[in-house]
Order: structure tokens, then sequence, then C-alpha cells
């Protein structure tokens, strides 16, 4: 019974239920999509037309001045580097340890399993805000020998090689499904002609899974890469993007304007290099990864 | 088939290298996650002293609660402030991305257009990129710039629209109130609302084709389908989808609360009282989801687990 116009016998009444529904979604992409073009159309602008009361959206100079300030301000080789090798330790060890976990608790029966998957649902219901503060001191003073782990990528590191880092619960939880419904042959296929069960894991189930395996790596690299918790708390000298962003602050620019809001532009001009990677990275995987939410990870 | 001593079963394989693979997650959570919760409870019972080297501890008993509670100005607001938008923004958005979800689950043309703007925010409207569309709208507002479109809250122009038609129709200064946040608050909500859409598709796919057609052969309309089969089939899902944006709200950085205690920690260098804090907020998220859990248990339909 899907939702769709077929069930109204009337030509009009179909006309109806597409007109309504295409208003709506219309209506929803444009308030998610609207933010963006904002902070670009508002970048793009020369500071005359944002004093300028007559400019609304489109601009009547352009000029990559905020860009200009906005590069200069980000650091932004330094920064780029220090957030990519950053999100890609987290999310490489992140899809390693939540994808082993994931296959044990889905398709392995041992005693125990229904405990540990009890432990990933809390890992993902405790917020890491709430234990902040005892995640800073470990870090700090870490193990017997105190060693200080603060502005160390190791940190974040053992958090995510362990599991535990940030949303691991999540994408245990996302994993864990799609190796659930995986048809039910493929271990008993590989058994027959000999693989050990690592063997097995390797060769035959993470090539079926690729589809949701690059959904988790973009997830964690993503979300790393905007990330303002852990920057904040275990990187508070590095400079990630959050620590530079936040750095912003823009008292008088050289073209002589009061620009009070001169920060406010700068930052989203900032946010809007930031996320260049990411939307192209995006773009280019988007066949690939909307088809894994089309096809929910049925190997079919 | 007899087994030979030297052939192992499937089973017996599977459980002996199952160990091995959850090592590592066992690993994180007995080594890293159970003591930071446990460091987490134990602070919230001392005074912490930071010093060059290290830190101390004095124990203070419930004298770290008893300031959280009766001394701190703030707290208490900014707890019953953080339940009140976890109690409007929750049910908002689980309705909300589950009608997408529904919808999304259509073939029309463009779905997949659609499907990848509505992900849109997950991925980027998070982090820093909301930390400073937050701030920004403050200054926004401060400054009462309605001209200057710095790519900020959007809300300036609609709220006062909006407002000012509800009050011509004279309904309720409450009703007005909720009536306008939610219009206001759908912007935040549909950004919230990504990764639940996910999951809700994720489980709609999972309903076999052979159900759809038994209940046309039956007679249901599309309605009834929905309340009779897909809600049930999908209750699981909407319970774990509850829990999930629960921590999601709480994870944003545009919640107060944990900047407070945050504040609290690192600048006044309270760190008793602000894991005081902590720990009392868990409590009570903790309590409301297992309410959430055992007002619904009966309704949820396990089908082989």
């Amino acid at each position: 019974m899907q939702l769709n116009s077929d069930r109204l016998k009337s030509k009009t009444g179909k006309t109806v239920f597409n007109i309504l529904l295409f208003l709506l979604l219309f209506g929803f992409c444009f308030l998610i999509l609207q933010p963006f073009v904002l902070k670009i159309m508002s970048a793009i602008k020369d500071p005359i037309d944002i004093n300028d009361k007559t400019v609304g959206l489109i601009p009547k100079h352009f000029s990559l001045y905020y860009f200009e300030l906005a590069l200069n301000k980000m650091n932004i080789l330094s920064s780029t580097l220090i957030s990519f090798l950053l999100s890609l330790i987290v999310s490489v060890s992140q899809l390693f340890a939540c994808t082993l976990t994931a296959y044990a608790l889905a398709r392995l029966k041992f005693k125990g399993r229904n405990l540990i998957f009890l432990c990933t649902i809390l890992v993902l219901l405790v917020p890491p805000q709430a234990y902040s503060t005892a995640m800073y001191m470990n870090f700090r003073f870490f193990t017997f020998l105190e060693i200080n782990l603060i502005n160390n990528p190791l940190s974040i590191f053992l958090l995510s090689a362990l599991g535990v880092g940030f949303k691991s619960g999540l994408y245990i939880y996302l994993l864990r499904n799609y190796f659930i419904n995986l048809p039910k042959e493929l271990e008993n296929a590989a058994f027959v002609d000999g693989a050990s069960p690592i063997r097995t894991f390797f060769s035959i189930i993470l090539p079926n899974a690729n589809v949701m395996l690059a959904t988790v790596f973009l997830f964690s690299f993503c979300w790393q890469w905007t990330d303002t918790f852990y920057s904040d708390l275990l990187f508070p000298q590095m400079e990630t993007f959050n620590k530079v962003i936040s750095g912003i602050q823009i008292f008088s620019t050289d073209k002589g304007f009061y620009d009070s809001y001169a920060t406010t532009i700068v930052q989203n001009a900032a946010c809007v290099i930031m996320l260049i990677p990411i939307m192209i990275i995006f773009l280019a995987c988007q066949k690939f990864f909307i088809k894994s939410i089309a096809t929910s990870g049925l190997a079919n | 088939m007899k087994k030979t001593p030297k052939s192992k079963s499937l089973d017996s394989l599977q459980k002996q290298t199952a160990y091995l693979f959850v090592a590592p997650f066992l690993a994180g959570f007995l080594l890293l996650f159970l003591p930071m919760i446990a460091k987490t409870v134990f602070f919230a019972f001392n005074n912490i002293k930071l010093s060059g080297d290290g830190y101390t501890t004095t124990f203070v008993g419930i004298d770290n609660f008893y300031q959280a509670t009766m001394v701190n100005p703030d707290f208490k607001g900014q707890l019953i402030l953080a339940l009140r938008t976890l109690a409007t923004e929750l049910p908002t958005v689980l309705v909300l991305s589950l009608f997408v979800a529904v919808i999304l689950n259509m073939n029309f043309k463009g779905v997949t257009a659609v499907k990848a703007i509505f992900f849109v925010p997950v991925l980027l409207a998070t982090g820093i990129v909301l930390k400073v569309e937050q701030s920004s709208g403050i200054l926004t507002q401060l400054q009462e710039i309605t001209s200057v479109t710095t790519g900020t809250d959007i809300d300036m122009a609609q709220f006062t629209a909006i407002t000012s038609l509800l009050e011509r129709i004279n309904l309720s200064p409450q009703i007005m109130d909720v009536i306008v946040s939610a219009a206001n608050g759908i912007y935040n909500v549909l950004n919230s609302c990504g990764v639940q859409i996910f999951i809700f598709l994720a489980g709609l796919q999972t309903i076999p084709t052979a159900l759809h057609e038994a209940a046309s052969v039956e007679g249901c309309t599309a309605w009834e389908f929905f309340w009779k089969v897909t809600l049930p089939i999908l209750s699981p899902i909407i319970l774990v989808n509850a829990f999930y944006t629960v921590v999601d709200i709480f994870t944003k950085p545009t919640n107060t609360f944990f900047n407070f205690t945050d504040r609290v920690a690192f600048y006044d260098n309270n760190f008793g009282v602000a894991t005081a804090m902590n720990v009392i907020y868990l409590v009570v998220v903790a309590l409301i989801l297992f309410l959430v859990w055992f007002a619904f248990r009966k309704k949820i339909y396990y089908e082989n687990l």
C-alpha cells in the first residue's frame, strides 16, 4: 500500500495530490537549503552592498573580499591538514571497530551476545557531554603513568578504535541491522568451502557491505570534520576548524565601513570554505550513497 | 553426518572467533567507557582541585548536589528549559521524520534529489556550522539588522508576521506561543530529522511486498494499512529512534545545558558541582527514557529479532 496517487481514480484528484506533494516537498527543501544559499550569497557581496539597504539576495557588486578575509583568518593550510588527519584517523578506526562488533552481534552466536548488545545501546544513549569532565581527566592523566594526552590525536584514536568514539553506538546499530538482513546462506556457503569465520568476514561479508561501510565512513568523516565537542575538550590548542572559525574576530576592515557584522559574514564564509571538501565528496558519492538509503542495505 | 574429531562445526567456530571480533569494543567499554562513567559518579561526590601535576579529590558527600540544586541560581532553570525543549522537539521530530520517510518511500520523479537534499543537514548543518549560525542569529537580533542577509536565523520577519496574524484571531497567548514556536522551530526540527529519516526508511523497506498485496486483496485502505501493519512493524524502530533523538538533542552544540555545566566546570573551576549537575541530568533523562519504554512496551511488536 504505497502512498501514491494510483488509487485516486479521477485525473484531477491525481493532479491535486501531486501538486500538494510537490508544494510540501518544495517547502521543506527550501527551508533546508535556504541557510546555505544565504551564506553563499552574502559572502560574495562587496561590503558596499551589505550596507546598502536596496540590495537583497542578489549582490550588485560581486567581490570575494569576505572570502579572502576568511581564508586569511583561517590559516587554511594547517587547519585543513589537521582536520583532515583527525577525521581520517577517526573514521577509519571507527569503521574498523564498529564493523567487527556489529558483525559479531548480528551473525555470530555466542554467550553474552545480548549483554554486549545492551552495552552498545548504553554507549549510544549516554551523551559524551555528560562525562566530559571525566574524559578530560582521563586523558590529561592517562593511566597510572599520568601521560598528558591532551592535544594528542592518540586520545581520540583510542576512543574510536575501541568502539566508544563519537556516535559509535549509532554505527554499530546501523551496521548490525545491515548484517542481519544479509542472506543467511553466505556463511554456510563459505564454511562448506572451507573458509574460517575471519576469512569469511573479510572476503565475503565485507564486499557485500561496501555501501553501508561507505555510509558509515562518510558520516564519521563529516561529523568529525565539523565537530566542536572533541575539539574543544581534547584538542584546545590544535588548529582544528572549530578553533579557527570560533576565533574569528573582525573589528575593522580596510574598506573603511563600520562592519559590526563582518565577523558574522566572515565566519559564515569560513564555514562555506570548510564545507567545500565535504560537499565535493558528498556529490561524488551521492549516487552510491543514496542507493544505500534506497536499498536499506538489502544485498539483492 | 558424523563429526570427525578434527573438524569443528560452524557454530563452535563462530563461537570462538566471536570473542575476537568483539574484543576491541569490549576493551573500549571496560577500559575507557565504564571507568569514565564511574569516575563521573565519583567526581560528583567530591571536590576537585587541579594542581600542576594532577588533581586532588576531597570527599564532600552530597554537598555538590546540594550546591547544584539549592545554591546555584541557574541550574534549575537550565534543567527545566532543557527538559521542555526535549518534550516539544522529541514528538515533533519523530512524527515529521516518519511522515517524510513515508513520502520518500514512494517512487516519484526526483525522489533521489529530495533524499539528497534531506541529507544535507545531517552532514553539513552540524557542529561548528550550527554554532556559528546560532551565535550570528543572536547577533542579528541584538542589532536589529533586518536588511542584512548574513546567512543566519531566518525567523525574524516570519516571527512578527505569524504573531500579528494570530493576534487577530484572538487566540489565547499560550496556544499562540506554542504555534509560533512550532512554526519557528520547523527549521530546527527539519535539521534534526536526517538520521531518523534514514532509519525509518530502512525500516519501511523491510515491509515485504507480499504484505502489501495480501492487504490490497483483503480490501485494506492505505490509511488502515498504515495503522494496522506499518506502525506495528516499525514500533521497535520508533523506540530506537526516540532514544537516538533524545541523545541527539542533547549532543547538539546548541544545547545550552551542557554549555552551562561546562562553564561551571572550566570557568568557575568547580568540576565537582558541574559533574553533579551532569549526573542529575543523566538520571532525569534515564528516568524519562525508562518511562517512555515502560509506557509503550506492550505495544512494541517484536518479530524474530
